[in-house]
């Protein structure tokens, strides 16, 4: 490694030669956070079951995927898990990178999301919910009209954390060569022969950081006029 | 009007209800009184669906239904002709007042909007809240949220109102307003059914008042025959701790 003197001139220059590589990463981040929200709705829907095997399954799924680093569940399900599938004669080398990485990112996040749905039902008195079927609402319809929007409610603050913990996992699709800021972050240091690293990663922290910053503040924004004047007291 | 028999419940193996039986004609105020524990709150339940009786029949305008083998859509049918007020309110939190009482109109009985918004501003100018439509219910005194509670069962023009303990989560000051408030609805001839501890109200209100003990319906009559001289024992024993006979002047 040369020893160039450090030029925080080159940090904007980086910046946006970096940020080329931004629809990428978004596509990423909202196509694994649809993906990981339904997965989760599924897993806390299967958790309140009736059914004892159905909650014993979810609840295995969620401590085991819990239990894993992103990386390690990455590395199995996309190294690992193909092997398995050859074994049982399914070829799955012909899978798009880009949409497989997407469906392990929202395995990896769906733990989570499935917890904070069902810990922000659980949140909610289920005396919202027999007020409303005594006043001859069905299930249905106590749900989505008193229950569900009490518990978004309480949700959207741990909503806004588990998206951007959703954005920086984003970063570890480079393992597998997608090209997303991380990804594009390392091509322009190996063209440029490795001598700008501190430069080149600032920019990708900068440009990650920002983006935390502006979900963050507009998460608080959201909490504050969602929940203005429907505080509960019980 | 309203007829139970033999209404049984247990909770696994504790039996809570042991075949309960009552009658309600209509235009009638009945107090069912009891100590804790003995049921009370779980025969309401029972009546609103919101716990499913193990046997019995319920009939309500003659519709009957048996609890053994009532499916869904009679239970959606049967829950139509009761409303619930609940101890603790239980208002719509994401609800403002009058959307708390428009709610059951619009979504439930389908009437236009505009229609649904009269009413329930009606039912609210009767309870006394009509500066409180656009507020949420953490914004009120528990008093409030309960006349709230009280016109949201109305709009539902229920056959039978079913009241538990509507005032026992109330601070002492806060009783009164309530208890004002449900005297009226009983002057306008709405069947009530009401699980209460405050015996002078009950006295007060009711023309039937019905005394449970572990499960069982050990008394029933007059507000003076339950209350002031009672035949059973175990009435006799219960209403001894209220003194009731010796405070209140007839
Ligand atoms: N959901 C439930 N699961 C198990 N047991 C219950 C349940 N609801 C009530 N019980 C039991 O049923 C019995 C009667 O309860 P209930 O609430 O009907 O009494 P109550 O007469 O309303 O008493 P209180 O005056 O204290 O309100 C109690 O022993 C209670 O523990
Ligand atoms: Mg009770």
């Amino acid at each position: 490694m040369s020893n160039q003197p450090f030029k925080a001139g080159l940090i904007p220059e980086y910046v946006i030669k970096i940020l080329g590589a931004f629809p990428t990463t978004l596509i990423l981040a909202v196509a694994a956070l649809i993906i990981g929200i339904a997965i989760g709705a599924c897993l806390a829907a299967a958790s309140f079951s009736t059914k004892k095997p159905v909650r014993v399954i979810a609840s295995g799924y969620i401590h085991f995927i819990r239990g894993i680093p992103p990386l390690v569940l990455i590395y199995l399900l996309y190294l690992g898990f193909p092997q398995l599938m050859k074994r049982l004669g399914v070829d799955m080398s012909a899978v798009d990178k880009k949409a497989y990485m997407i469906v392990i990112f929202a395995i990896a996040i769906s733990a989570g999301f499935s917890e904070m749905m069902r810990s922000s039902f659980l949140a909610i008195d289920k005396g919202q919910t027999e007020a409303a079927l005594s006043i001859g609402m069905t299930k249905l319809q106590a749900f989505r009209r008193i229950v569900f929007p009490q518990a978004f409610g309480v949700a959207l603050p741990s909503l806004g954390n588990n998206i951007i913990m959703l954005i920086k996992l984003t970063s570890l699709g480079f393992v597998i060569g997608i090209v997303d800021l991380m990804g594009k972050a390392r091509i322009i240091i190996t063209i440029g022969y490795r001598t700008r690293m501190l430069e080149v990663y600032l920019a990708l922290a900068v440009i990650y950081w920002a983006m935390c910053f502006l979900l963050e503040r507009l998460n608080k924004h959201l909490v504050r006029v969602y929940t203005k004047g429907k505080k509960q007291t019980q | 009007m309203l007829e139970v028999r033999g209404v049984k419940k247990s909770f696994g193996k504790n039996a809570v209800l042991k075949g309960v039986d009552l009658s309600v004609a209509k235009g009638d105020v009945v107090a069912i009184i009891g100590a804790s524990g003995s049921g009370k709150t779980t025969l309401l339940r029972c009546l609103n669906f919101l716990e499913r009786a193990d046997e019995g029949t319920l009939s309500i305008g003659g519709d009957e239904v048996n609890f053994k083998s009532v499916n869904k859509k009679e239970i959606h049918r049967l829950r139509g002709k009761t409303a619930m007020v609940f101890q603790n309110y239980c208002l719509f939190n994401n609800k403002t007042v009058l959307q708390n009482v428009t709610e059951g109109l619009i979504v439930v009985r389908k009437i236009p909007k505009q229609q649904a918004i009269e009413k329930a501003t009606e039912l609210l100018v009767k309870v006394g809240l009509s500066d409180k439509l656009d507020s949420y219910p953490s914004s009120l005194s528990g008093g409030q949220q309960q006349r709230v509670g009280i016109a949201r069962a109305m709009a539902q023009s229920p056959d039978v109102i079913l009241l538990d303990e509507p005032t026992s989560a109330l601070d002492p000051e806060l009783v009164g307003e309530t208890l004002a408030v449900i005297r009226n609805v009983a002057k306008e001839g709405i069947t009530m059914i009401i699980v209460t501890h405050e015996m002078l109200f009950a006295y007060d209100i009711a023309n039937k008042v019905v005394f449970i003990d572990e499960g069982l319906v050990v008394e029933q009559g007059t507000p003076t025959e339950v209350l002031i001289s009672p035949k059973e024992e175990r009435t006799q024993r219960f209403i001894s701790r209220f003194n009731l006979s010796s405070n209140y002047s007839i």
